[in-house]
């Protein structure tokens, strides 16, 4: 497998260390023999046609997916099913999804405080003084006390990004985060997940935004069939993807 | 046609009287069992869907044990039979119940886990008709399974199945009617006792089902109120229209009474 980093970052303080990770569902491979390492800070854009094994490997990272074979080690902690407390881990590890995943009983500030509360065990009155904080941090505070289902696609995707925020994890997964949002949505989530990035957060983004990409990942990574085919700095991948799979994508996806 | 009601019994009460009294026991017997019933029946729901088989496998039988014995012979079996099979000082000590409560407490007993069994159905199926994406989406988040059945899937599923514990609240109380096998004086029971004291049949079990109707209402108006109560804001009944989001809702909210049919 051809494996080039581009990066020097990746390998001064890796936070995530995926090491010939194969996932199967069945008979189908999802992820083959895949490597990776993400260095604290660093922004990582994955992307490749639906089926490459993207999202899989986002979700193995917390462990949402159990991978077959090879290593995982996050924040130091290797995953494995003897793991005795994966919560500590997946504290550390915040996810957006592709479907937003709010709790639909509970307010925008009640489904930010909950796992603070419960899982990090603040106080109520902390809880929320936080949640505002982030809710104001992606223009949303004003719907604090309205329920997701009250909100549109793109606000909920905001609020789920404050979700995660509030429990002030090391590194962000975003798993295909504007997908499922109509178009003119799309922009108020990459743009909080812009700043975001330029806060400095360590992020790994299955996206097919390529402005995105562009603008913060320092390292895209091409996928296809479980494997990383191909892994350069944003301007070399988009110019001269050195793939044909690669290329073909990109002519797909930049109509 | 209801005057003979207001006539003098032959202990100086009025036959009203007799069934007041059994509808008060009738109404006892269903709000004590309800509680029962919910409380186990929301536990053993749980259990049915957790991966852990020391859970699972419990629950999975309680739920076929209770629901699978009609609930005449599960009334004679905890009246009749659980005193005997018992170590003998405790069935002694249950044989020494006084009258009322010798037939109450087993019907509670009978009803309470008889309804938890059925209740217990209805939350597995609200728990499996939720997203899967509430599971991951706590996962992620850190909470434990504890923390988010009890945060996330519990209260969402219980908001889901509102309807359909409505007859499981309507079916408690009817059921309760066959307590009067154990000796239990309770509505219909005293109906019966009227009709044989004044041979007025038609009048003792009218009033009786007027009763029972009427207690049917009020259930399903309670049921209504509390599904009113919870409902999230924001999330009507059924929504139509062409967003993609709010069609998977629809089709979520559709999956759940399939999947009570499977249940049953």
């Amino acid at each position: 497998m051809p494996q080039e980093t581009v990066s020097g970052t990746a390998q001064a303080a890796p936070i995530v260390v995926v090491e010939n990770v194969t996932k199967r569902f069945g008979a189908f491979t999802a992820l083959n023999d895949v490597n990776l390492r993400v260095g604290k800070g660093e922004k990582i854009v994955l992307c490749g046609p639906s089926g490459s094994g993207k999202s899989t490997l986002i979700r193995c990272i917390n462990h949402i997916e159990k991978h077959d074979g090879g290593r995982i080690v996050v924040d130091g902690v290797e995953l494995s099913h003897r793991l005795a407390d994966i919560n500590s881990v997946r504290c550390e590890v915040g996810m957006v999804f592709q479907s937003f995943n709010l709790f639909p009983h509970l307010t925008v500030a009640e489904n930010c405080m909950l796992a603070p509360m419960k899982v990090r065990g603040i106080s109520q009155a902390e809880a929320r003084a936080r949640a505002l904080g982030l809710l104001r941090k992606v223009r949303i505070q004003d719907q604090a006390d309205k329920y997701p289902a009250q909100l549109s696609g793109g606000q909920q995707q905001r609020v789920a990004i404050a979700r995660a925020l509030c429990m002030q994890p090391k590194i962000m997964l975003f798993d295909e985060p504007t997908s499922a949002l109509d178009p003119e949505m799309v922009k108020e989530v990459l743009d909080t997940m812009v700043e975001l990035a330029k806060d400095g957060m360590t992020m790994v983004c299955v996206t097919h935004e390529m402005g995105f990409a562009r603008e913060v990942a320092d390292r895209v990574i091409f996928m296809d069939r479980g494997c990383i085919l191909e892994e350069a700095d944003p301007e070399t991948f988009f110019r001269a993807p050195r793939s044909e799979r690669a290329k073909g994508f990109l002519n797909q996806i930049i109509h | 046609m209801f005057g003979v009601l207001f006539e003098q019994t032959a202990d100086g009460q009025r036959y009203i009287d007799w069934l007041l009294s059994g509808l008060g026991w009738t109404l006892a017997l269903a709000f004590f069992g309800w509680w029962i019933a919910f409380g186990i029946g929301v536990v053993v729901g749980v259990g049915r869907t957790v991966q852990n088989r020391f859970l699972a496998i419990p629950a999975r039988l309680y739920v076929e044990i209770f629901r699978n014995i009609p609930v005449l012979v599960q009334m004679f079996l905890w009246y009749f039979v659980f005193p005997e099979v018992v170590p003998s000082a405790l069935g002694d000590a249950i044989k020494q119940i006084p009258p009322p409560w010798a037939s109450f407490f087993p019907a509670l007993l009978c009803l309470g886990l008889y309804t938890a069994s059925r209740i217990a159905e209805q939350v597995r199926a609200g728990i499996e008709a939720l997203p899967r994406g509430q599971i991951e989406a706590a996962n992620a988040l850190g909470l434990s399974g504890y923390l988010t059945y009890r945060y996330v899937i519990v209260p969402q599923a219980l908001r889901l199945i509102v309807p359909s514990l409505t007859s499981e609240v309507m079916g408690i109380y009817k059921n309760t009617s066959v307590a009067l096998t154990i000796g239990l004086m309770e509505l219909t029971a005293q109906a019966r006792q009227i009709s044989e004291a004044t041979f007025q049949t038609f009048t003792a079990f009218g009033a009786a089902t007027i009763i029972y109707l009427c207690l049917a209402l009020i259930a399903y108006q309670g049921m209504m109120l509390i599904d009113k109560a919870v409902r999230i804001p924001g999330s009507a009944p059924v929504k139509l229209s062409a967003d993609a989001d709010l069609a998977a809702e629809v089709q979520q909210a559709g999956a759940l009474p399939n999947a009570l049919e499977a249940a049953k």
